[in-house]
C-alpha cells in the first residue's frame, strides 16, 4: 500500500557543544536514509527550540513529537528513571544491553515512560564515566569531606552526603569556570571525550577513577505515545532498526573517542587516582542500601530493581564461571533482593 | 466598576509589596550559605534549589504589580502625538490584540503544565528533592493576576474614551 | 503560510505593536500566540510554556534583582548624591571639571551596580543644574551625562552582561572581565573629549567659582571624599574581586554586594524602614519588568525557531556572499539600527539567538563577538527616537534645556562609541586581554 511520508519533529537534551548529541544525530541520519518516502525526522539540536530540562514535558504533552534524552534527568518525576538511566555501582554496558533485549528491560522502559504517555526507544549505551575531576588531589572517599562537588543524580547526591560532601547543581556552561575558580572543588560531567571537549583538561589536574556514580548510561528517544501509536508497522520497524544499529555504533564511538581523550588528558598532565578496593566495597554497600531504601519508597522503582537484580541473579552462575572473562563486572555483594521483593508486593 | 478597579489595584499592590521581600530572604540565605561554606565547610544543601524557586515566584507574581505601576518598558513617543481619547482607544486595542491572547495562553497551557507536575508529584532531581509543582503553579496564578490588572487598566482607559479630553 | 512570510510578518507585527505603545513584553508574547495559530499550530504553546519555565529555573538570573537592589539602596538612601558633591569639589578647579566629575561618578556608579535609570536620574538632578549655573554648554553637559550614565550597562557588574552570559552560554565572570577594559576605555574617551574641548574652549566649561571652593578647605574635601567614595569603591572591589578570584558565583557575589550596600546605608545613618520598603518594592517592579521582557522574548523566539525563522535569516545573510567580515559589519549595523527603536534587552533577546551561531560559524571568538554587540548597544541609549538616556534626561532636565539640546549633545558621543568599537575590532586584545589574565583562557 502507498504511504505518505510522515515528518516527525525531534529535539534532544544535548546542545551541539556536547558530543553526546552524536548518537542522536546518527539515529536521525539512519532513520532519514532508511525511511525515505516513509518517515522523516526534522531534528532541532538541544536548547534551540525546547530547553534541555523541559524536553520530557514537551514530549509528554505532544508539544514536540520526540526528543533524545538521558532517562536519569527525569528522576524528579519518578525515581524509577534513575534505574533505567544509570544507578551507582549497578549496571554496566553489557548488563543494560542484555537486560533490555533479553531479560525484560524493554518492557520496563515501556511501563515507566508509558505512564507519562511516552514510548521509549533506547539507542545508546555509554560506558563508565570519567569520575571526579578536581584541582586538588582527591584520592579516596575520605578526601571528599567538606568538599563541594558538581554531580548529577539523586542517589549520587545521597552517596556524596554519606561522605560529607555537598552536591552542587551547576549549568554546563558554568562548570569549567567554577572548577578553575574553586567555586566547586570537584566535578563530573560525562565520558572522557565529553569532558575533554568542555575543557576540563585545562582546569583540573586530578581524576578520581572509576566513575562509580555512573557505571553505564542509557540514551535514546522519547516519542509521544499518541504519535507512536499512529505509526505504521513499517515506520515503527524503521525506527527500531535504526535505534538498534545506532546502539552498537554508539558503544564503539564513545569508547574510541574516550580512549583518545584519556591520552589527551594524560598529555595535559592529568593524574589518575584509583579508588582503593576498600573504598569501592564501601560505596557498593552504600549503593545497595540506597537501592533497598528507594525500593521501599516507590513500588515502581522496586519492580524495576527486582527485574534488574533478577537478571543479575539469573545470569550469575554462567557469568561467574567465566570469572574475569565475563561480560562486565560481577557484584561482590548482592543487594538484599528478598527485602525488595517483600516491598514490591 | 470603581470598586472593582480599586480592589484589583489594592490586591496587586499588596501582593507586590509582600512578595518583594522574598528577594531579601534570598539575599540573606545566600550570604549565610557563603559564610557557612567558607568558614565552617558546612554549606546549606538546599540553598541553591530554594533560591531558584523563590526567585521564580518573586518576578512572576509581581509582574501585575509592575503593570499597575506602568513599569513595563514601552515606546510612547509616537502615541504621545495623539489625543488622549485616541491614545486610550489605542491602548485598549493593544490589550485585546497582544495582552489577552498571551495571558489566556499562559493561563490554559500553564495550568496543564502545572497539572502534569502535580500528577507525578514532581520534585527537583538532586538529593534535596524539593517539590516543583508549587513553582509551576505560579504560571497560571501570574496569568490571573495580570489579567485582573489588565481589566482594571482597561476600565480606566474606557473611562477616558467615554469622557474624552475634558477629563 | 510559508516560513519566509511568517518571519517577515513577525517583525512587522513587532514594529506595529511597539509603535502602538504597548509594553514590549506583552507585544512579544502576544505575537508569539497569534503567529503560532497562523503558522505551526497551537501545539507550540506547550513549548512556549517550557521555555518560560526554564527562565524561572535560571540560577544565573538571580544576580539581576540583587544588582537592582544595590542600585536602589545606593540612590534611595542618598549615598550617590554625596559621592557627587565630594567629587565636584575636588575637580572644581579644572576647566570642564564638572564634566570630568560626571564621567568619574558615572564610572563609580556603573561599577557598583549598573542600573541606567538610577545613575542617570542622579546625574540629571545633581550635575546638570550646577553645570548650567556655571555656564557649561547645554549640549556638552547633557551629552556627557547621557553617555556616562549609559556606561552602567557595560562596566561590570551589569545585568546586561548577566543576561548575555546566560543566553550565549558564556561564563558571566568572563564577560565581566572582558567588559571592564572597553568600558573604562569609553569613559576615558568621553573624558578626553570633554577635557580637550574645554581646554581650548573654556567658555564651554569654566571652572567652579572661587567662593564655593574656598568655602570648603582641602582637608574637608579629602575627608568627605574618603567618607563617601572609599566604601563604594571597596564594595566594587569586593563584588568584582570575589567573582574574579573565584570565591563566589556571580549570583552569590551580587547577593553579598546587596547585603554590604544595606550595611553601608545603615553605617551612613541613611536607613529608614519606609526607604527600605520602597527600595524592596521598586526592586520587585524593575525585576518583574526585566524578566517579563525575557518571558515575552523567549515565547517570541520559540515560535520564530519553530517556523524555521533562524534558518531563513541566517540562510539569507549567508546568501548575500559578504564573507565573514561583511556579515559581521551587517550584524553590527543591524544592532545599531535596532538600537534606535528598541531597548538593549529586546535587541539582545531577539538578535543573539540568530547572530551568535552565524558568528561562531564564521570563525569569530564568541566572547569577543558578544562584547562587540555589548559595546555597540551603548549607542541604543543615545540614538533617537527611542533612547533611555534621552527619556531620562528629558524627564529631569531643568527649564531651558530642550530635547533639541539633548539630541545635538549626544551626537559626538555616539561617534565616540563607534570609534571605540572600531578600536576593539582592530585591537581585539582590548576585550580579550583581561579575561586571558584572569581566567587563563
Ligand atoms: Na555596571
Ligand atoms: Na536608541
Amino acid at each position: 500500500q502507498e504511504e505518505k511520508e510522515l515528518t516527525i519533529q525531534m529535539t534532544s537534551t544535548w546542545p551541539p557543544g556536547i558530543n553526546l548529541i552524536d548518537s542522536d544525530q546518527h539515529f536521525v541520519d539512519l532513520v532519514n536514509r532508511l525511511g525515505e518516502g516513509t518517515i522523516r525526522i526534522e531534528f532541532f539540536p538541544g536548547e534551540s527550540l525546547v530547553p534541555s530540562t523541559q524536553v520530557f514535558d514537551a514530549v509528554q504533552s505532544g508539544s514536540i513529537q520526540a526528543s533524545g534524552d538521558w532517562p536519569g534527568y527525569w528522576a524528579g518525576t519518578d525515581t524509577a528513571f534513575s534505574l533505567i538511566g544509570s544507578f551507582p555501582m549497578l549496571f554496566t554496558v553489557p548488563d543494560y544491553l542484555l537486560w533490555i533485549n533479553h531479560w525484560g528491560g524493554a518492557e520496563m522502559f515501556d511501563e515507566i515512560y508509558g505512564a507519562h504517555n511516552i514510548k521509549y526507544v533506547p539507542y545508546a549505551i555509554l560506558s563508565t564515566e570519567s569520575g571526579l575531576r578536581s584541582t586538588t588531589p582527591i584520592r579516596s572517599f575520605s578526601d571528599l569531606n567538606g568538599k563541594r562537588v558538581r554531580m548529577s543524580g539523586r542517589p549520587q547526591g545521597a552517596i556524596l552526603s554519606e561522605y560529607g560532601a555537598a552536591q552542587v547543581m551547576l549549568p554546563g556552561s558554568e562548570v569549567y569556570q567554577s572548577l578553575e575558580r574553586g567555586v566547586v572543588d570537584a566535578a563530573e560531567f560525562s565520558m572522557p571525550s565529553t569532558d575533554l571537549g568542555m575543557g576540563f583538561g585545562e582546569v583540573t589536574q586530578h581524576n578520581l577513577s572509576p566513575g562509580w556514580h555512573q557505571p553505564a548510561s542509557i540514551g535514546g528517544v522519547m516519542i509521544n505515545l499518541d504519535v507512536w501509536n499512529g505509526l505504521s508497522d513499517k515506520q515503527k520497524l524503521i525506527i527500531e532498526t535504526a535505534a538498534g544499529a545506532t546502539m552498537s555504533w554508539a558503544i564503539g564511538h564513545f569508547e574510541k573517542t574516550s580512549a583518545e581523550a584519556v591520552r589527551a588528558f594524560e598529555e595535559a598532565g592529568t593524574t589518575v587516582h584509583k579508588l582503593s578496593d576498600e573504598d569501592m566495597a564501601r560505596v557498593q554497600t552504600v549503593a545497595n542500601r540506597l537501592l533497598v531504601e528507594e525500593s521501599c519508597a516507590n513500588p515502581l522503582f522496586a519492580k524495576v530493581a527486582v527485574s534488574q537484580l533478577g537478571y543479575l541473579e539469573d545470569y550469575r552462575g554462567w557469568r561467574e564461571m567465566q570469572g574475569e572473562f565475563a561480560m562486565g563486572r560481577n557484584l561482590s555483594e548482592m543487594p538484599d533482593i528478598e527485602a525488595i521483593r517483600a516491598c514490591a508486593k | 466598576m470603581n470598586t472593582l478597579v480599586k480592589t484589583i489595584d489594592g490586591l496587586n499592590t499588596w501582593v507586590g509589596r509582600v512578595v518583594g521581600w522574598v528577594m531579601i530572604f534570598i539575599m540573606l540565605l545566600t550570604v549565610y550559605d557563603v559564610i557557612a561554606r567558607g568558614l565552617f565547610s558546612a554549606p546549606v544543601l538546599w540553598a541553591f534549589d530554594v533560591s531558584v524557586q523563590l526567585f521564580a515566584l518573586h518576578f512572576m507574581i509581581t509582574a501585575a504589580y509592575a503593570l499597575l505601576h506602568n513599569e513595563h518598558v514601552s515606546i510612547n513617543i509616537f502615541k504621545a502625538r495623539l489625543g488622549l481619547r485616541t491614545q486610550a482607544a489605542l491602548d485598549i486595542l493593544s490589550y485585546l490584540i497582544f495582552f489577552y491572547p498571551f495571558m489566556i495562553m499562559l493561563l490554559i497551557y500553564g495550568w496543564d503544565f502545572a497539572a502534569r507536575s502535580w500528577a507525578s508529584r514532581e520534585t527537583s532531581w538532586g538529593v534535596v528533592a524539593l517539590p516543583v509543582y508549587y513553582v509551576k503553579t505560579v504560571i497560571p496564578v501570574t496569568a490571573v493576576l495580570l489579567m485582573l490588572q489588565g481589566l482594571a487598566n482597561i476600565i480606566r482607559l474606557a473611562e477616558i474614551v467615554r469622557k474624552g479630553d475634558a477629563q | 503560510m510559508s516560513g519566509e512570510v511568517i518571519t517577515v510578518l513577525m517583525f512587522i507585527g513587532l514594529l506595529i505593536g511597539l509603535f502602538m505603545g504597548h509594553p514590549l513584553a506583552f507585544v512579544l508574547g502576544g505575537l508569539a500566540v497569534v503567529f503560532s495559530f497562523i503558522g505551526p499550530g497551537p501545539q507550540v504553546f506547550g513549548i512556549i510554556i517550557n521555555r518560560i519555565y526554564s527562565q524561572m529555573d535560571n540560577y544565573i538570573l538571580i544576580a539581576v534583582p540583587m544588582f537592582i537592589l544595590m542600585a536602589r539602596l545606593l540612590s534611595d538612601s542618598g549615598v550617590t548624591d554625596d559621592m557627587f558633591r565630594a567629587l565636584r569639589l575636588m575637580l572644581g578647579r579644572v576647566r570642564g571639571g564638572l564634566l570630568l566629575a560626571t564621567v568619574a561618578i558615572s564610572v563609580v556608579l556603573a561599577a557598583t551596580t549598573g542600573i541606567i535609570g538610577a545613575s542617570m536620574t542622579v546625574m540629571g538632578v545633581l550635575a546638570l543644574p550646577s553645570m548650567l549655573r556655571y555656564g557649561y554648554q547645554k549640549e556638552l553637559s547633557t551629552g556627557i551625562i547621557a553617555a556616562g550614565g549609559s556606561l552602567g550597562i557595560l562596566i561590570p557588574p551589569s545585568i546586561m552582561l548577566v543576561i548575555l552570559g546566560s543566553y550565549a552560554q558564556i561564563s558571566v565572570g568572563q564577560l565581566f572581565a572582558a567588559a571592564l577594559v572597553p568600558g573604562l576605555m569609553l569613559a576615558f574617551l568621553y573624558a578626553l573629549y570633554a577635557g580637550v574641548l574645554t581646554y581650548f574652549r573654556p567658555d564651554l566649561g569654566p571652572p567652579v567659582s572661587e567662593e564655593e571652593l574656598s568655602a570648603t578647605n582641602r582637608t574637608e574635601i579629602t575627608k568627605l571624599l574618603l567618607k563617601m567614595a572609599v566604601p563604594p569603591l571597596l564594595l566594587i572591589a569586593g563584588v568584582l574581586g570575589s567573582i574574579f578570584a573565584g570565591w563566589a558565583t556571580t549570583t552569590e557575589a551580587a547577593s553579598i554586594g546587596a547585603f554590604l550596600t544595606f550595611l553601608m546605608v545603615i553605617v551612613y545613618r541613611r536607613f529608614s524602614w519606609s526607604m527600605f520598603q520602597e527600595a524592596v518594592s521598586a526592586t520587585a517592579r524593575t525585576t518583574a519588568m526585566v524578566l517579563f521582557v525575557i518571558v515575552g522574548a523567549t515565547a517570541f523566539t520559540g515560535v520564530f525557531v519553530a517556523v524555521g525563522g533562524t534558518r531563513i535569516v541566517s540562510g539569507y545573510l549567508e546568501g548575500l556572499g559578504l564573507g565573514a567580515w561583511g556579515i559581521f559589519f551587517l550584524m553590527m549595523f543591524i544592532v545599531f539600527v535596532l538600537g534606535m527603536f528598541l531597548d538593549w534587552l529586546g535587541i539582545v533577546l531577539i538578535c543573539l539567538p540568530i547572530f551568535l551561531p552565524i558568528a561562531v560559524e564564521a570563525g569569530f571568538d564568541p566572547l569577543w563577538f558578544v562584547m562587540m554587540i555589548a559595546i555597540v548597544l551603548q549607542t541604543s541609549f543615545l540614538t533617537p527616537p527611542f533612547g533611555y538616556a534621552l527619556f531620562y534626561l528629558e524627564g529631569v532636565a531643568p527649564p531651558g534645556v530642550t530635547i533639541g539640546h539633548i539630541y545635538r549633545g549626544v551626537v559626538p558621543f555616539i561617534i565616540l562609541i563607534i570609534f571605540g568599537a572600531g578600536l576593539c575590532m582592530v585591537f581585539p586584545q582590548i576585550i580579550t586581554w583581561l579575561p586571558s589574565i584572569v581566567f587563563a583562557r
